[in-house]
């Protein structure tokens, strides 16, 4: 049996399906950011352990990097573009800019979507629990407490001094 | 999770320059958040381009190989593949990249590929362009390089032996830069001392920032007019196109910078102009756009390692009672392969000389080399860092071989709030600022009273509990003139930054910078200095995002590097505002008929203070000016468009004695760290934090603390986790984030937040520079692994780096580093 | 990376030093050997298989014989190109006569560059230790063969 180079597929992002051929080789990511051209979602390394590629696809948490675009071929996918609906911001984007929960911006799609998966999972974690849900989640501008804080207040719980 | 505490007393405010309050000092919601929280953030590699191609390096295998043959071939032969790069034709097209260094360093030849030869792992010898990332890829594997292997040169310490590995035949040995600074009177130091200690050799490690987002661009090139149009992430355009247009033998106005979010800087993203210059010539030579998009391996091996350096041969003259005297030390710096920022990292420590304390007699012998690494640039804290470490690994050994108490020894060596301005022996003047108050907000939100209690509750559960203070400076608004220090002939001085600020024809406030931030919250800050001068609100003013050399709102120096924002920027921004608001008096004193006196700016009107009714809104200044302007006075010079230069005061410095002020401000931060080290495995945690900073006149409180925080998270994964390691090959060994563990959530240790504000009397503002924090958690998770290690044999922490089988170390052997360390009593 | 030992072999030094001397013996012992060619007496090449990655790294890896004293010592480089992986490795061995056998005392030192040479000595010395061991094994049953 001959490997194909390439191959049909449909993915629905945020609602909207989309039907494209794609080089079996690409990654999900690569797949959304040049060819559905929904760049919110980042790249920042090779080996899977940044999480700036999250998305939700199929109700699960998945760095995108990691997964080839072929094996998202019927998937629902999730992207930080998909949040907002009609520019209102959701609880937890409004809550990272309050609490300062972002610097650069790079990591944060990728935050957002683990959040969300972690408040879809456990809707009042504790600060333990949310330094556990994003833990495959690098930022290198904030040190992480004031993420912590913001999806803390998401939750709708009260933020507690020194976590 | 941050309390804020202000200080019990009156704060320490200078008369001279009282700061603006209105919305100075609020936490305005970040104009930049609302794009970047949906993913609408404009990063480099988001930019698409018709016809764009791919570009992918072929890269050294070999840290010390001459390159006897490349064959693009194969390459080129791949159907979808647009062209190729050699060093051979960057070698014809281009000149050698300007060397800052005076001999021996000057003479090294660096080119935007490898020309004849590889000096480190991962060094790039060609590039492939082809129709999609993964094709350029492909393309990349099938170039066909021979190499010749050299041995390779992985110690600094052992560069200038007579048998080293040479690296560069033009400069005639390994040695970068070499200098001797020497103030005061060390000899009379040591000769009045009651104890001299010795210290064989202290190391700061290397490591760097790892910004998520790697390096890039997107160059296109415009054949009708010979402009390049460079979209991309370095942080400093001001040095690329000095470093670009000669190399290119092109003008700078060719050279267009622009650009928008850049994820993370830390310094790492300054010297891109090698990877920049040859996007530029494939842009050309192929006729289309080119992305280049860096791989995470790419930036480890290639980029912006910080300095390592080693302190070698330090003996410290100190009073019985712990008053510090002089020291001297052997500075040993591992600058890589090539000069690109260097050598100016033997200078730039310099700034902060003393540290944060009172001695006087100072000499430090340094010395630069090349090894075959990848090339050293600047790192968050910038060879400050690295000597502030020095100074606090020092009086913390003092303290500890004296057994005098350290927070004791600091407090008695401190430069003391009363005596700023203060004038440090190489001539550089600090500002304001309360190191001891620091101390003791740090020693509160720690719990030190309680810190008996504290170890036995530790003792119990078998750990080894330890205390640590790390106080640092962070010196902003450089003084460039210091590079003469390095190079007499160098043309370089003082510092500027540019701001223009527009009043439109509907009244929109407009905004450019010449910075380049990278999360800073610059149009945010920006926005707020604006609104307070022109009476208006923030949400009025708006800042255009990133920078674009079109915009012509910047000079020499723009960029958004060493912490100078707050002083740079902001000194421009409000000039410019400054200028603006009197261009609308005198408009509106026309219109009005009264005196410029009689007038303010205040809620988007200009109005008369005797009498509010008379006020003319912003908008029909705007629409006066830009289209209605028939009848007004022919003397009347009010354009609304106003560009400012901030220049700070500054002297160039005198090279003959090293002798000057090198830069203006000087924030400051005080540190503690509680850490708990397991005695059987060496494995520790850091239980609890404190940071306290002192920045000056705080204009927005939450972004101060969130470079705050986020430096101090650099800080502890350099202290625990980050290091570029190397084989005796020269292979790096942590190039990607699987090998090089960056801390995540899980890392982070609770953390209490305080602040001093101690305006700066040299600023616009009273601002202060800061945000690359000069590694305090290095300092002080260093000072409480040695404290927790007492009762073991008082090993020495003498490496900034300290992984938990480091510490295992000390503990199965604490003779070894107290060999390095010896008191003599006089 | 460094790796040296002893093996012994019940046959005489003169049967292992020929086994050792060939092309064809060698290309045997090597471990996923997919080809090799023979230029001269101290020059051959041997496509390989080294089982390292997915499906294998596969590299072409050029010997030549430095040094030798029949039937006692020889030396040879080895010089392999693959993907992400370039190898140079020096290896040397002495052959002594022992008690009714031979005594083969070896030493090799293995410098791996490229991208996979950055796992370092931890990963990859397991890996220098498997295939020397398969060399031996593979040695041994040449040996015993020749020695019929």
């Amino acid at each position: 049996m001959e490997p194909t180079a390439s191959k049909a597929i449909t993915v629905e992002v945020n609602g909207t399906v989309y039907e494209r051929d794609v080089e079996s080789r690409r990654l999900l990511v690569h797949f959304v950011r040049d060819d559905l051209d929904l760049t919110g979602s980042h790249v920042g390394c090779d080996t899977g352990n940044c999480g700036a590629c999250s998305m939700i696809v199929d109700g699960q948490l998945v760095k995108t990097c990691m997964l080839l675009a072929v094996q998202a071929d019927g998937a629902k996918i999730e992207t930080v573009e998909g949040l907002a609906a009609g520019g209102e911001l959701t609880n937890l984007q409004q809550s990272f800019s309050d609490h300062h929960a972002l610097q650069c911006g790079y990591c944060t799609p990728g935050m957002l979507m683990s959040a969300t998966a972690l408040l879809r999972e456990n809707p009042k974690p504790s600060p333990a629990e949310i330094r556990k849900g994003l833990q495959g989640n690098i930022c290198r501008c904030t040190g992480y407490w004031n993420i912590i804080e913001a999806v803390t207040a998401a939750s709708g719980q009260e933020v507690a001094s020194n976590e | 999770m941050s309390e804020t505490i202000a200080p019990s007393e009156a704060l320490v405010v200078e008369e001279t320059q009282a700061p603006q309050r209105g919305f100075a000092g609020q936490n305005v919601p970040r104009k930049e958040d609302k794009r970047l929280v949906q993913g609408e953030g404009l990063f480099v590699d988001d930019i698409k381009r018709h016809g764009m191609g791919y570009a992918h390096y072929v890269r050294s295998p070999y840290a010390h190989a001459n390159i006897l043959s490349i064959d693009v071939s194969k390459a080129e032969a791949l159907g979808g593949v647009y062209g190729t790069l050699l060093g051979e034709e960057v070698a014809a097209l281009t000149d050698p990249f300007f060397q800052i260094s005076s001999p021996p360093g000057a003479h090294v030849k660096d080119y935007a590929l490898a020309v004849g030869k590889v000096r480190h792992v991962g060094e790039p010898v060609a590039v492939v362009v082809a129709e999609t990332r993964e094709l350029a890829r492909d393309a990349a594997d099938l170039v066909e390089v021979s190499y010749e292997p050299l041995p390779a040169l992985t110690d600094a310490r052992r560069a200038l032996d007579t048998d080293a590995p040479q690296l560069h035949d033009e400069t005639g040995g390994n040695l970068s830069w070499s200098g001797l600074y020497s103030w005061g009177d060390v000899d009379s130091a040591f000769a009045e001392a009651d104890r001299v200690i010795t210290i064989g050799e202290l190391h700061f490690d290397r490591f760097n920032s790892t910004p998520l987002e790697c390096d890039g661009a997107l160059v296109e090139f415009n054949r009708g007019t010979g402009q390049w149009t460079i979209h991309t992430n370095n942080q400093f355009p001001g040095f690329a196109a000095i470093m670009m247009g000669p190399a290119m033998r092109t003008g700078l106005d060719k050279l267009r910078f622009v650009t928008q979010d850049i994820g993370g800087g830390f310094g790492n993203k300054i010297t891109s102009h090698p990877q920049l210059v040859a996007m530029c010539l494939l842009a050309r030579k192929l006729n289309r756009p080119i992305n280049w998009t860096e791989w995470r391996t790419d930036f480890h091996l290639t980029m912006s390692h910080g300095n390592e350096r080693w302190f070698l041969d330090t003996q410290v003259a100190v009073k019985a009672d712990g008053t510090l005297l002089g020291f001297r030390t052997k500075a040993v710096d591992d600058a890589g392969a090539y000069l690109r920022y260097e050598p100016l990292g033997g200078v730039i420590w310099a700034q902060v000389t003393p540290g944060c304390y009172r001695w006087q007699h100072v000499e430090l012998e340094f010395t630069q080399v090349m090894t075959n690494k990848a090339p050293v640039s600047p790192n968050r804290g910038y060879s400050r860092m690295q000597h502030l470490w020095f100074t606090e690994r020092v009086i913390d050994i003092v303290a500890h071989e004296l057994e005098l108490d350290p927070v004791e020894v600091r407090k008695l060596n401190y430069i003391k709030a009363d005596e700023m301005p203060y004038t440090t022996p190489n001539g550089c003047v600090y500002d304001s600022g309360d190191y001891s108050r620091m101390l003791d907000v740090a020693l509160e939100l720690i719990g030190y009273d309680s810190l008996d209690e504290k170890r036995k509750e530790a003792a119990s559960r078998g750990r080894l509990l330890g205390f640590g203070i790390g106080s640092t400076l962070d010196s902003g608004t450089n003084n460039f003139g210091q590079s003469r220090l390095i190079n007499p002939e160098l043309q370089f001085s003082g510092n500027n930054e540019v701001a223009s600020v527009k009043l439109d024809i509907f009244g929109e406030v407009v905004v450019t910078l010449g910075t380049t931030p990278q999360g800073q919250g610059h149009e945010t800050t920006a926005s707020m200095v604006v609104a307070d001068i022109l009476g208006v609100t923030p949400d009025d003013v708006n800042v255009r995002a990133g920078h674009d050399s079109y915009w012509n709102s910047h000079a020499g120096f723009s960029g958004t590097y060493a912490s100078q924002f707050a002083v740079t920027g902001l000194g421009a921004v409000k000039g410019a505002a400054d200028k603006l608001a009197d261009e609308i008096k005198r408009l509106g004193s026309v219109i009005l008929g009264c005196s410029t006196d009689d007038l303010e700016l205040a809620e988007g009107h200009v109005r008369m203070k005797a009498n509010p009714e008379a006020a003319l809104p912003l908008m029909a200044c705007g629409a006066i000016i830009n289209a209605n302007n028939a009848g007004l006075p022919e003397d009347l010079d009010v354009t609304l468009n106003a560009r400012y230069v901030y220049r700070p005061p500054f002297e160039v410095p005198d090279v003959e004695t090293k002798y000057g002020n090198l830069t203006l401000t000087y924030a400051a931060q005080v540190h503690a760290a509680l850490v708990e080290v397991d005695p059987e495995t060496g494995v520790y945690d850091v239980v609890d934090y404190a940071a306290v900073d002192d920045c000056g006149s705080r204009i927005h409180p939450q972004i101060i603390e969130g470079q705050v925080m986020g430096a101090t998270a650099h800080a502890l994964g350099a202290a625990t986790y980050e290091t570029f390691a190397y084989d005796d090959d020269g292979n790096l060994l942590t190039p990607n984030f699987y090998d090089y563990h960056v801390p995540h959530a899980m890392d982070m240790p609770p953390i209490s937040m305080g602040y001093v504000e101690s305006p700066s009397p040299f600023t616009a503002l009273g601002t202060k520079g800061m945000g690359e924090g000069g590694g305090a958690g290095i300092h002080a998770v260093c000072a409480a692994l040695q404290d927790a290690l007492k009762e073991r044999g008082r090993p020495l922490v003498h490496d900034s780096f300290n992984p938990y089988h480091r510490v295992w170390e000390m503990l199965a052997d604490p003779e070894a580093s107290r060999k390095l360390v010896s008191v003599e009593t006089r | 990376m460094n790796v040296a030992g002893e093996k012994r072999f019940d046959a005489p030094r003169q049967t292992v030093w020929q086994v050792l001397n060939s092309p064809e013996s060698m290309a045997k012992t090597m471990p996923g050997v997919d080809g090799f060619e023979v230029h001269d007496e101290r020059h051959w090449t041997a496509n390989v298989k080294v089982p390292l990655g997915l499906g294998g790294l596969r590299m072409k890896i050029n010997f030549e014989k430095l040094e030798e004293r029949e039937p006692e010592f020889a030396r040879l480089s080895a010089k392999g190109e693959g993907v992400g992986a370039i190898m140079n490795m020096q290896t040397s061995f002495e052959l002594e006569e022992a008690e009714g056998g031979t005594l083969m005392k070896w030493a090799a030192d293995v410098s791996i560059a490229g991208p996979v040479g950055s796992m370092g000595q931890r990963v990859l010395q397991p890996i220098v230790n498997q295939q020397v061991g398969n060399v031996l094994r593979s040695l041994e049953q040449q040996v015993q063969e020749a020695d019929g």
